[in-house]
């Protein structure tokens, strides 16, 4: 259940870690700095109060008379900060002794000359820290001095009590710290991921049917604002395709209707009364007919679903375009014949030899040749013409029929497009023709035009590159 | 009774028409919505089917300058269009009724009936004056239980006489609403006509149905024996 832990959380876990590490650094830190600093100005007190101290010295004939330990007092306040101090002769034999001084085994090995304070045990087990510093008291003769050592010392827990509420002061403050920088990255990551979760539950509700709603887009121009720009986009594209989509769906189906019409409705009334044979032999003739048209319809849906799943095969062979057209003429010819149309072939002086498969490029001829006919009023002419023109062989289809309207040639590809609406029924087309055209011709490397003016008549031009591997 | 069908495909123009006349419908059949917006102002109709995709003028638009010009016809679209927007749409425009192509011939009957039957305030699929009664669904006519052979548009004529019981429809009523507009109607045929149903409908019997409004035209009184 908690496997997908959620972004910020994870984010905030992962942010307190670092600031855990880096507080609990920063806290080892200043603790190892500040006790060494604590026990540097120890060290420094005691090495200061032992000089001091030697200022009370009673000296006599360079011999230690008397120690001014009132005036000590009074002057040092040593027993305020528990420092207690013993003097010494060269022999390490006690000359004086403070009050406080503890009991120590041995102290007199403590006694020369040193930075660093001692850090020494009392016979009870507390611990000290001791400075020596040398006295000399000068006698009579410049030679003739006596050495004597002032030992200082100090508990250490006047350092350790400040260092140990440092510490305790710094175990605390860090799982504060942690807990409200934690909290505060968590709201943070929290609102900075909340256009993310916002994306995500639009992104829900979005599907097939609610294509029409968007992203909401953050007014900042950041990088969230731009993901839920490009996912709109995206979406965009996808609604688009799916509009296309259903609309060739319900062009298909509506195109499949019609026959059913047809079929339906004749065999409805003939079959409502007794007839005579040659009405149902009517009746029969005309589905047979439908049936024709929805298998032509159905054919070319299968090859452009084919297309488009790139299915389609192509048997590749060379081909003489001049002799693959000239193979069409004659069928296309009885079509011209009963509306007297003339048709005329004009081809160059070459042989147009193309890799191309005959069947698929025959059916592009015919097809083009066929609505030069459809579209041609009796007595009207159809030229076909056959040249080279930039590395590229071309089939022109020229025609002095109805022509297309200007503004209606974009669409003339577009499957299930129609110029006319209402022609197309007796003409016996699917709208399917032209792309399918386009598509065998395309996939050549070629290209296919349309151009011409209303009355006055139509041309295609076909393009397939000449030097084809 | 009349039906204007406006279709563009001819075979489905052609069953529609030969269907319907074997019901004993009156039928017209109009090819682009121009047509039919020339022959719904100049005739009377008494159902109109109406599909939407037709050249030169579409029949959501055919449909909305009839209705423009306070043209009440019923109408029934009889289209391909299947989608709810496009059948909300038809009705809203004006049409009464909505018929998806495939349909069952069955059904476009069953339906012209129905919205005809509302048009003249009939709740049944009978007519009936006196003892005279006629079954539209069948297309049988009895009187005082005998059945009654009539031809085709003497059926038409007698249902118009009928439909509008107690009223006076003229002569020019009459051939407008019971004759094929191609009928050559120079003569007198309405009074031809209304002979043969008298013969029919009358003569066998004890009491006279049908009437004539001197210089008028023709009725029939069911109160007048």
């Amino acid at each position: 259940m908690n496997r997908k832990m959620n972004v910020s959380v994870r984010l905030t876990l992962w942010y307190s870690l670092m600031l855990l590490i880096a507080l609990s650094a920063f806290g080892v830190l200043a603790y190892l700095f500040i006790a060494r600093q604590q026990f540097d100005e120890q060290s420094h007190l005691l090495l200061e109060t032992g000089e001091k101290i030697s200022e009370f010295l009673e000296t006599k004939n360079g011999e230690l008379e008397h120690v001014n330990v009132r005036e000590i007092n009074e002057e040092l306040n040593l027993d305020e900060f528990g420092i207690f101090f013993e003097i010494f002769d060269e022999t390490g034999k006690s000359f004086y002794r403070s009050l406080n001084s503890p009991q120590f085994s041995d102290q007199s090995a403590y006694l020369f000359e040193r930075e660093e304070a001692y850090k020494i045990k009392d016979v009870f087990g507390f611990t000290f820290r001791v400075q020596s510093s040398p006295v000399r008291v000068m006698g009579s003769e410049k030679e003739d001095f006596t050495q004597y050592y002032i030992l200082v010392g100090q508990s250490i827990l006047y350092v350790t009590r400040i260092l140990h509420r440092i510490r305790n002061l710094l175990l605390v403050l860090t799982p504060v710290l942690l807990i409200f920088a934690g909290f505060g990255g968590w709201y943070l990551a929290r609102r900075a991921l909340k256009p993310v979760s916002d994306i995500t539950n639009a992104a829900r509700e979005i599907s097939m049917r609610h294509l029409n709603m968007r992203l909401p887009v953050s007014r900042q121009n950041d990088e969230l604002g731009q993901l839920s720009k490009t996912f709109n986009e995206m979406i965009e594209r996808i609604q688009t395709g799916v509009m296309k989509l259903q609309q060739f769906t319900a062009d298909a189906s509506h195109e499949l209707r019609t026959p059913l019409t047809v079929m339906r409705g004749e065999i409805e009334v003939a079959l409502r009364k007794p007839r005579e044979n040659k009405d149902y032999r009517k009746v029969l003739r005309s589905s047979l007919q439908e049936i024709h048209r929805m298998e032509k319809i159905v054919n070319d849906l299968l090859f452009l679903s084919r297309a488009d799943a790139g299915k389609i095969q192509f048997q590749n062979e060379n081909v003489d375009l001049n002799r693959l057209i000239r193979e069409t003429l004659p069928g296309i010819k009885k079509l011209a014949g009963t509306k007297r149309i003339s048709l005329n072939f004009n081809t160059g002086n070459f042989t147009p030899i193309c890799r191309i498969d005959p069947d698929k490029f025959r059916q592009v001829v015919t097809n083009v040749l066929d609505n030069a006919i459809k579209y041609t009023p009796e007595n009207g002419r159809v030229d076909i013409r056959l040249f080279r023109e930039q590395g590229s062989f071309v089939v022109t289809v020229t025609d002095n029929g109805i022509g297309i309207p200007e503004e209606e040639i974009p669409f003339v590809f577009d499957r299930f497009y129609r110029v006319d609406k209402a022609r197309s029924h007796e003409q016996n087309s699917t709208g399917l023709g032209l792309s399918i055209c386009k598509w065998i011709v395309e996939a050549y490397g070629g290209g296919i035009e349309i151009g011409g003016a209303v009355d006055r008549g139509t041309t295609v031009k076909i393009i397939l590159p000449e030097n084809r591997g | 009774m009349k039906v204007l069908v406006i279709e563009d495909e001819p075979k489905v123009a052609a069953f529609l028409q030969q269907g319907l006349t074997e019901e004993q419908w009156l039928v017209r059949v109009a090819r682009d919505g121009e047509e039919a917006l020339g022959i719904l102002r100049e005739s009377i109709f008494d159902v109109v089917v109406l599909d939407i995709m037709l050249p030169r003028r579409d029949g959501l638009s055919v449909l909305r300058i009839m209705r423009r010009e306070e043209n009440d016809v019923p109408v029934l679209l009889l289209t391909a269009k299947d989608t709810v927007p496009d059948r909300v749409n038809g009705l809203r425009t004006g049409a009464d009724d909505y018929l998806i192509k495939p349909f069952a011939f069955e059904e476009l009957l069953a339906r012209l009936h129905a919205l005809t039957r509302r048009k003249s305030g009939n709740l049944s699929e009978k007519l009936q004056a006196a003892d005279l009664e006629m079954d539209m669904v069948h297309h049988r006519v009895t009187k005082a239980g005998q059945i009654i052979e009539l031809t085709a548009l003497e059926y038409r004529l007698l249902e118009l006489l009928m439909r509008n019981k107690g009223h006076v429809l003229s002569r020019i009523d009459i051939e407008e609403l019971a004759w094929d507009i191609n009928y050559d109607h120079d003569t007198n045929m309405v009074d031809v006509y209304i002979n043969h149903l008298r013969k029919k409908i009358d003569k066998p019997f004890s009491c006279s149905l049908i009437c004539t409004v001197r210089g008028y035209g023709y009725k029939i009184e069911p109160e007048n024996e």
